[in-house]
C-alpha cells in the first residue's frame, strides 16, 4: 500500500469509524485531518514518492481502475484540501452537527485526493461523483438542513458529470477503434485522434461536467443556495476545496485531450467567465445576508479563474491556478468570519447587524483583512492571481477581460459596502450587550489563515515556480499555433 | 424426450419442488425452505458444469449460464432469507415448492431455444407467482395485486401464444436460432416476433406495457417481490436476450421501447410519492436501460446480460431490506430501522444508491457498460437518454433516502438477527461485486 492509497483511504476509514460511533469525536477527526495534512505535505515536497505507480482492480474492457500518479499541480491542490479540512473542522468545533460535518468532509477529502491522484479518467469520474454525493450530504445535514438545496446541488453536478461520462466514453471508444487498446488511462486517451467536428461536442460534454463544479457562469445557480444552506464551516470546505476538482479536471485532461476543441471553445469560455465575474459581483452586492454574500463573492472569483483558464495562455493559466489556491484560503477566511458570527447567534441578516466593530474589534479587524484580500489588494493572496489572469486574458480577448476588470472593480464596491453595513455605522440596538469577541482559538485560526494569505501575496513565486508544466507539451504546441501562446 | 445432460439443472430443481410439496404432508415443512435453498445451490453448480453445452432445446450459452447461476443462487438466498419471515409459516413446503417451480420456469426461460419451450417456461413461472402473491395471510392489497398480475400475465401469455402461432404460420419452425434472421419479407413471422417482444415486454414492465407494475409493487408482500422482481423479471430478460440476439431486426423496436421506458419510468417514479410505487415505476426505467443495451448489437448482448444480473441483485437487496418494514409503509423509517437492524438499513441505503447508479456500486458499472455498448453501436441518443435518465433518477432515489419518516410503533419492524448477515453479504456484493467481473467474464 503506497502513500497515495493511504491518503485516499485513511479519511474514508475514519469516516466509517466515526459513523458507527455515537460520540462526536472532535479530537479523533481532527487528528486524522492533521495526519492527512502531513501526508499531503510529504507528497508535495517529496515528488516521486508515487513513482512506482500502482495498478490494481483490473477490469476487462475498462483497464485497471486504481491507477495513481502524482503531479506537482495535483499535489499542490491536495495540500490546499488537506489544509482546509482542519480549518473547517476547527470552526465547527462547538457545533451540534460536528459529526455530520466531519463525516462528510472526511469523505470529500478522500474523494478529492482520489481526484487529484487519479491516473485514469474513470477513477477520476468515480471520485468526482462520490465528492458530489458527500457534498450533498454536507448540505443536507448541517446549517439550514435544506433538502431542496442539497438536491439542487446534487442534480447540477450529476447531470453535468454524466454528460462528462458520455463524452469520456466516446473518446474511449474512438481510441479503442483506432488502436485496439481499450482503457481509460489519461496517458493513453490523450493521444486519440479526434475528428474536429466531434471534438467540440465532446469538449462541451466535458465542460458541462467539470465547469458546473467551478461554477462557470450559466451553471452557477446551485452555488448560492448550497453555500447559503450548509453550515458556514462546511461551506469553507465546499467552496474552497471541492470546487478545485472541476478546474483540475479541465487543466489536467480535458484541455490536453482536446486542445483543438479547447481552442475553439476558448472565446466562449472567456466571455462566460467575464460575465460570471461581473454577474457574481452584482449578486454579492444584492445578497440578502452574509452567507449569500460570501457565496457570491466566491462565485465571482471562481469565474475569474475560469476566464484565466480558458484564455489558454501561459500567464493567464498560471494566474488562474494561483487564484484557485488563493481563493480557497481567502474564502475560508470569509466563511470563517460568518461561522464565528453565527456561533454568537448572529444570523447574518443585514437587519440584525451594524456597528459590530465596537463590540468585537478583533473580529472586525480580521474581517477587514479578508475583505481586503478578497478585493485583490496588492500584497495579499488574490492579487497576483487576479493580475496574471487578467493580464493574460487581455492579450487574447481584450474587451472580455475589460468586462471582468469591471467585475473586480465592483468587488471593491461590494466588499466595502458590506463591511460598512456589518461593522461600521451606529451600533445596532438589536445586538446583544454581552457579545464576546474572538476566543483565543478562533483568533489563532485567523492568524494562520491571515499569515498564509500574506505569504501568498508577498511571495507568489513560492507557489508559481513549483507548479510544473500545467499542459502537456503536445497540447501546448497546438494551442500556441492558435495565437494564444502557452 | 430422451434425457439430455443439459436438462440436469431443471430436473434437480423440479425434483426438489416435488419433494417440497410433499413436505407439508409429511410434517417436515419447516425445513423445506432450507432444502429448497440447498437444491437451488446444487442446480447452480450443475449449470456451471453444463456451461456451453448444447442440448435438444436448451443451450447454456454464456449469458444463459451467467443468468442461470444467478437465478439459482438468488432463489437460494431468497428462500433461506424468507425462512425467518412469518409469511410462509403456514405452508412452508408448498411455498418452497412454488418458488422452485418458478425457478424451473426461469431456468427454461434463460436457456430455452424453442418457442414452445419458452412458452412452457413462461407459464411455469407465472402460475406460481399468482399463487405466491395471494399467499394466505398477506392482506387484501396482496389479493388485488395477485388478480391484476394474473389477468395481465394471462394476456401476455396469450400474446406470446399468438406470436408463436404466427411464426409457425410464417416459416413452419419453432426453433429460435435459425429461422428468425431469414424472415426478411415474411409478414406473419414479423408480426409474430413483434407479438413475442410485446409479451415479454409486458413481463418486464417496459413502457408502453407498464401499467400493472406499480400496483403490484405496492400491494404484494415484500418477501414475494424478492422473487418476482429479483428472479422472475431477470428470467424474462434472459428470454429477451435469446430472442433479440437471434433476431437483429428487432433492434429498432427494442430501441424505441427502451427510450419510451426510460422517459415514462423516470417521470412516473418522480411523481409517485410512495416508496413502493416509486420502486415499481423506476423498474420501468430499469427495463428501459436493459432494453437500451439489447438494442446495441453483439456488444449490447453482453452488456444486457450484465445489466439483467445486476438489476436482479439490486432488487433482491431492496426487497430483502423492505421485508423488515410493515407492508403499508410509505417511506423508510430510517431512525428506527438503524437502531434495530443497522446492517439491513445500510443494505437499503446502498441498494437505493446502486439503483440510482452511484459509483462505485455495481449499478454504476452495469450502466457504464450499457452506455459503452450504445455508443459503440452508434446509438448516441440512447446513451445520452440513459445518462440524463439516471441523473434524474437521483432525485427520487435520494428523496427516498432522505425523507424523514417516523414509525408510530417501532415494534412493528420485523427484527431478525440472522438477516444482518444476509445484509452484510448484500452490501459486500453491491459495493465490491465488480471486483469479480474479471472472473465472471471468462465464461
Amino acid at each position: 500500500m503506497n502513500l497515495g492509497s493511504i491518503l485516499i483511504l485513511l479519511p474514508w476509514c475514519a469516516a466509517l469509524w466515526l459513523a458507527t460511533r455515537k460520540a462526536d469525536g472532535q479530537r479523533f477527526a481532527m487528528a486524522i485531518a492533521l495526519v492527512e495534512l502531513v501526508l499531503a505535505l510529504i507528497l508535495r515536497l517529496a515528488p516521486g514518492v508515487l513513482h512506482n505507480t500502482s495498478h490494481a482492480l483490473f477490469i476487462p474492457m475498462l483497464g485497471a481502475l486504481w491507477t495513481l500518479h502524482d503531479g506537482a499541480f495535483g499535489s499542490t491542490l491536495a495540500v490546499l484540501t488537506a489544509l482546509l479540512l482542519p480549518v473547517s473542522m476547527a470552526f465547527a468545533w462547538r457545533l451540534s452537527e460536528f459529526r455530520a460535518l466531519a463525516l462528510s468532509a472526511l469523505v470529500m477529502e478522500g474523494a478529492l485526493f482520489g481526484v487529484f491522484l487519479a491516473g485514469n479518467v474513470l477513477m477520476f469520474y468515480i471520485f468526482y461523483e462520490i465528492l458530489a454525493l458527500a457534498g450533498a450530504f454536507l448540505i443536507l445535514r448541517t446549517g439550514h438542513k435544506s433538502r431542496a438545496a442539497a438536491l439542487q446541488f446534487l442534480l447540477y453536478t450529476v447531470v453535468g458529470s454524466l454528460l462528462f461520462l458520455v463524452a469520456l466514453v466516446v473518446v474511449y471508444l474512438l481510441h479503442g477503434a483506432q488502436t485496439g487498446v481499450y482503457n481509460f488511462s489519461i496517458l493513453t486517451l490523450s493521444d486519440t485522434r479526434i475528428p474536429a467536428s466531434a471534438g467540440l461536442w465532446i469538449f462541451l460534454g466535458m465542460v458541462a461536467g467539470l465547469a458546473v463544479k467551478m461554477p462557470l457562469f450559466p451553471l452557477h445557480s446551485w452555488a448560492g443556495p448550497s453555500y447559503g444552506a450548509a453550515a458556514p464551516a462546511g461551506s469553507i470546505f465546499l467552496s474552497g476545496a471541492a470546487v478545485t476538482a472541476g478546474a483540475y479536471g479541465l487543466i489536467h485532461f480535458a484541455i490536453p485531450m482536446l486542445p483543438q476543441a479547447a481552442l475553439h471553445f476558448a472565446p466562449a469560455g472567456i466571455i462566460l467567465g467575464a460575465i460570471g465575474t461581473l454577474y457574481g459581483a452584482f449578486l454579492a452586492l444584492n445578497a440578502d445576508n452574509l452567507r449569500h454574500f460570501a457565496a457570491y463573492a466566491s462565485v465571482s472569483h471562481m469565474n475569474l479563474v475560469a476566464l484565466g483558464l480558458f484564455a489558454l495562455q501561459a500567464q493567464a493559466l498560471y494566474g488562474s491556478v494561483f487564484l484557485l489556491i488563493a481563493h480557497g484560503i481567502v474564502s475560508a477566511g470569509l466563511f470563517g468570519v460568518v461561522a464565528v458570527m453565527e456561533a454568537r447567534g448572529l444570523t447574518g441578516e443585514w437587519a440584525g447587524l451594524g456597528g459590530l466593530f465596537r463590540r468585537a474589534p478583533r473580529l472586525g479587524a480580521w474581517m477587514l483583512f479578508f475583505f481586503l484580500a478578497g478585493m485583490g489588494l496588492p500584497g495579499l493572496a488574490n492579487f497576483p492571481g487576479e493580475f496574471l489572469s487578467l493580464a493574460g486574458a487581455f492579450q487574447v480577448l481584450p474587451w472580455a477581460a475589460a468586462l471582468a476588470t469591471l467585475g473586480i472593480l465592483a468587488g471593491v464596491i461590494y466588499f466595502l459596502r458590506i463591511y460598512e453595513r456589518v461593522m461600521l455605522g451606529p451600533l445596532n440596538s438589536a445586538l446583544a450587550v454581552a457579545l464576546t469577541d474572538l476566543r483565543q482559538s478562533e483568533w489563532l485560526l485567523f492568524w494562520v489563515l491571515g499569515l498564509l494569505t500574506l505569504w501568498m501575496g508577498l511571495d507568489p513565486q513560492a507557489i508559481l515556480a513549483h507548479l510544473g508544466t500545467l499542459l502537456s507539451v503536445h497540447s501546448s504546441e497546438v494551442i500556441s499555433g492558435g495565437s494564444h501562446g502557452v | 424426450m430422451v434425457y439430455s445432460p443439459t436438462l440436469l439443472p431443471l430436473l434437480i430443481v423440479a425434483g426438489a419442488a416435488v419433494v417440497a410439496f410433499l413436505g407439508d404432508a409429511l410434517r417436515i415443512g419447516k425445513i423445506m425452505p432450507w432444502w429448497g435453498g440447498f437444491a437451488a445451490i446444487v442446480a447452480a453448480i450443475s449449470i456451471g458444469v453444463e456451461k456451453l453445452t448444447l442440448g435438444d432445446f436448451l443451450y447454456w450459452d454464456s449469458s444463459a449460464t451467467l443468468l442461470g447461476v444467478y437465478l439459482s443462487l438468488a432463489t437460494a438466498a431468497g428462500l433461506t432469507f424468507v425462512a425467518f419471515h412469518p409469511l410462509p409459516r403456514k405452508l412452508p413446503g408448498s411455498f418452497t415448492g412454488l418458488i422452485l417451480t418458478a425457478l424451473t420456469g426461469g431456468l427454461i426461460l434463460v436457456s430455452g431455444q424453442s418457442l414452445l419451450f419458452l412458452f412452457v417456461g413462461l407459464e411455469l413461472q407465472v402460475m406460481p407467482f399468482f399463487a405466491l402473491l395471494a399467499w394466505p395471510g398477506s392482506g387484501r392489497g396482496a389479493l388485488e395485486a395477485a388478480f391484476k398480475y394474473a389477468l395481465l400475465a394471462a394476456l401476455a401469455s396469450a400474446q406470446f401464444a399468438i406470436g408463436i402461432a404466427l411464426i409457425y404460420l410464417g416459416d413452419g419452425s419453432l426453433a429460435v436460432i435459425p429461422p428468425f434472421s431469414g424472415m426478411a419479407d415474411n409478414v406473419y413471422g414479423l408480426v409474430g416476433v413483434l407479438a413475442l417482444l410485446a409479451a415479454l415486454s409486458f413481463e418486464i414492465a417496459a413502457a408502453p406495457f407498464h401499467a400493472w407494475v406499480a400496483d403490484i409493487y405496492q400491494g404484494a408482500p415484500a418477501p414475494m417481490l424478492i422473487f418476482l422482481s429479483g428472479v422472475g423479471k431477470v428470467a424474462v430478460m434472459g428470454a429477451l436476450i435469446t430472442l433479440v440476439s437471434a433476431t437483429p431486426r428487432l433492434q429498432i423496436p427494442v430501441a424505441i421501447i427502451a427510450a419510451a421506458s426510460i422517459l415514462i419510468g423516470n417521470l412516473l417514479a418522480y411523481r409517485a410519492g410512495h416508496l413502493r410505487r416509486m420502486l415499481g415505476y423506476s423498474a420501468i426505467a430499469h427495463a428501459g436501460y436493459f432494453l437500451a443495451a439489447l438494442a446495441a448489437g453483439p456488444l449490447g448482448i453482453i452488456a444486457a446480460s450484465l445489466y439483467a444480473l445486476v438489476y436482479g441483485i439490486m432488487n433482491v437487496g431492496t426487497f430483502m431490506g423492505l421485508s423488515s418494514l410493515p407492508e403499508s409503509s410509505v417511506a423508510i423509517p430510517w431512525a428506527a430501522l438503524r437502531e434495530r437492524q443497522p446492517v439491513l438499513a445500510g443494505l437499503l441505503g446502498v441498494t437505493l444508491l446502486s439503483l440510482a447508479g452511484m459509483p462505485p456500486s455495481i449499478g454504476f458499472f452495469a450502466k457504464l457498460f450499457v452506455i459503452i455498448a450504445d455508443i459503440h453501436g452508434q446509438l448516441l441518443w440512447l446513451a445520452l437518454l440513459i445518462a440524463l435518465g439516471s441523473a434524474f433518477s437521483f432525485v427520487y432515489y435520494l428523496s427516498a433516502l432522505w425523507k424523514p419518516a417516523t414509525l408510530s410503533n417501532p415494534d412493528r419492524l420485523l427484527c431478525r438477527r440472522s438477516w444482518e448477515s444476509f445484509a452484510a453479504l448484500g452490501i459486500l456484493i453491491l459495493v465490491l461485486g465488480w471486483v469479480l467481473v474479471p472472473y465472471g467474464m471468462g465464461g
